[in-house]
């Protein structure tokens, strides 16, 4: 799975914001909010990573029980879903 | 005036990566509508969440925050389109002012800007203006002193092609803005930008033309602090450059501005004076301060000011509506038509400016232009005339 072509992450403070790069006045709008471990999420699906090998990696970085990274994971791709960016 | 002041020191501690006492009373709503006044909210969100605010009013700002970084990335990626467009056509071409300087600035504080800005030879305007043209945007107005044309697209994409630095209302300035586009930096292609001391240069020229013109923001100050402590640039040339236009006490007046503001210099009475103007002004000034520096810089006299004023009520020049309503040229006794419309049209979607305007032509008065005058004369910039003696 991967995100799909055209959108970008920006950020401000410690947080980050997901938005398409067209131009389209429809775009005229944030796709959503992210926080740090959000934005370290979106950068994995930036290349072709499989759900497994995007577990792993959370868990090396994030100090958590590996069942709430999943969860957590899990609630992400939903909310990318319902946006239309996960290619899979 | 306090938060605005508390703010900037908080704002220079993130800066430095220091902490700062933060004092009980800190009005941080105050702050909120200061940053907002001054176009700064995420640097002040970011500088305050560094400080351990939070709370309803941080989220408030988080979400404009959010909003306004958004735009402005939108705005960035449209600036690099364009410059794409020209270096595909060879037209070199550089970028200056606000986006260009966000590179100095630490991750997570982003400096907003109005508009992009991009600098091309006067020979290439038609050219630029058909890329603009083929990009969607509109050209919007044309100052033939200032070589500017400023294009927009919807929603919200604002982009000025300056094809000259200097204004032609100020020849004396002329040659020393021609020296700032001297040995610039190729970044990609077709796109250049100037080299550091020639970007410290521009961007202390331009936060002194707003100074003198009408007021310039704490974010024109953030600038000149930022650049100085990234830059760090040789002082003793800068300060000979600025010398030839004589800029260069003012230059000292606007380090010491920034040194109390971010980096918790003492007050004195004159930066005291000066801070509270800035804080006060907002990021370009309002219309009084436009009215009272103009009079007493002899720039303009006071009734040609008023005349600009209350054109700024009424309309815009016959050159842009000229531009704006091509009709006119078969048909130019629908002029007046055209200026009866654009006031109606423009009280109607701005009565606030009206306001403004009005309330500043009543209350010019001499107590207002000799605090102007002080104002001037403390910062290196006016050494009286002969309505002082």
């Amino acid at each position: 799975m991967k995100l799909k072509e055209g959108y970008m992450l920006t950020g401000f403070a410690d947080k980050y914001i997901a938005l398409a790069t067209d131009d389209n006045a429809d775009n005229a709008k944030a796709i959503v909010t992210l926080n740090r471990t959000g934005a370290f999420a979106w950068k994995l699906l930036e290349t072709e990573i499989t759900y497994e090998e995007a577990i792993g990696r959370l868990t090396e970085k994030y100090d958590a029980p590996e069942e709430a990274l999943r969860a957590d994971f899990n609630e992400f791709l939903e909310t990318l879903r319902q946006h239309g960016l996960l290619d899979e | 005036m306090p938060a605005g002041r508390q703010l900037c020191t908080i704002i220079g501690a993130a800066l430095s990566g220091t902490k700062t006492d933060v004092p009980d009373s800190f009005d941080l709503k105050g702050a909120m509508e200061m940053a907002r006044y001054h176009r700064i909210l995420p640097i002040a969100y970011d500088a305050l969440t560094k400080a351990g605010f939070t709370g309803e009013l941080m989220e408030q700002a988080e979400k404009m925050s959010g909003h306004q970084v958004f735009q402005q990335t939108k705005q960035n990626i449209m600036e690099s389109r364009i410059s794409a467009a020209l270096s595909e056509i060879g037209i070199p071409h550089y970028i200056l002012k606000g986006t260009t300087l966000q590179r100095y600035y630490p991750e997570g504080m982003i400096r907003l800007s109005t508009d992009s800005d991009f600098y091309v030879d006067e020979p290439y305007m038609d050219v630029v203006t058909a890329v603009m043209h083929h990009a969607g945007f509109e050209n919007i107005s044309y100052s033939s002193e200032k070589k500017t044309a400023v294009f927009q697209k919807r929603p919200w994409y604002n982009i000025e092609v300056h094809f000259a630095l200097e204004d032609t209302q100020y020849p004396d300035e002329i040659g020393f803005l021609h020296t700032l586009l001297e040995n610039p930096v190729p970044e990609q292609d077709c796109r250049l930008r100037l080299n550091d001391e020639n970007l410290y240069l521009h961007t202390f020229f331009h936060l002194y033309k707003h100074y003198v013109y009408a007021n310039a923001g704490v974010r024109m100050f953030l600038d000149i602090f930022v650049l100085n402590r990234s830059l760090r640039p040789d002082m003793e040339r800068i300060n000979r450059r600025l010398a030839a236009v004589r800029l260069d006490e003012f230059h000292r007046v606007v380090l010491r501005v920034c040194d109390v503001l971010f980096a918790g210099a003492p007050l004195d009475d004159n930066t005291a004076l000066i801070t509270d103007r800035i804080l006060m002004g907002g990021t370009f000034g309002n219309a009084g301060q436009l009215i009272y520096r103009q009079q007493i810089t002899g720039n303009e006299p006071a009734g040609r000011v008023k005349r600009n004023i209350v054109r700024k009520i009424f309309g815009t020049s016959r050159e842009n509506l000229y531009r704006k309503y091509p009709i006119l040229h078969k048909a130019p006794w629908l002029l007046p038509l055209c200026h009866i419309y654009r006031a109606v049209s423009g009280l109607v979607r701005k009565p606030w400016i009206a306001r403004l305007c009005f309330r500043s032509l009543r209350s010019v008065s001499d107590e207002q232009i000799n605090a102007n005058k002080e104002l001037l004369t403390i910062s290196g910039l006016y050494e009286g005339d002969d309505s002082d003696q």
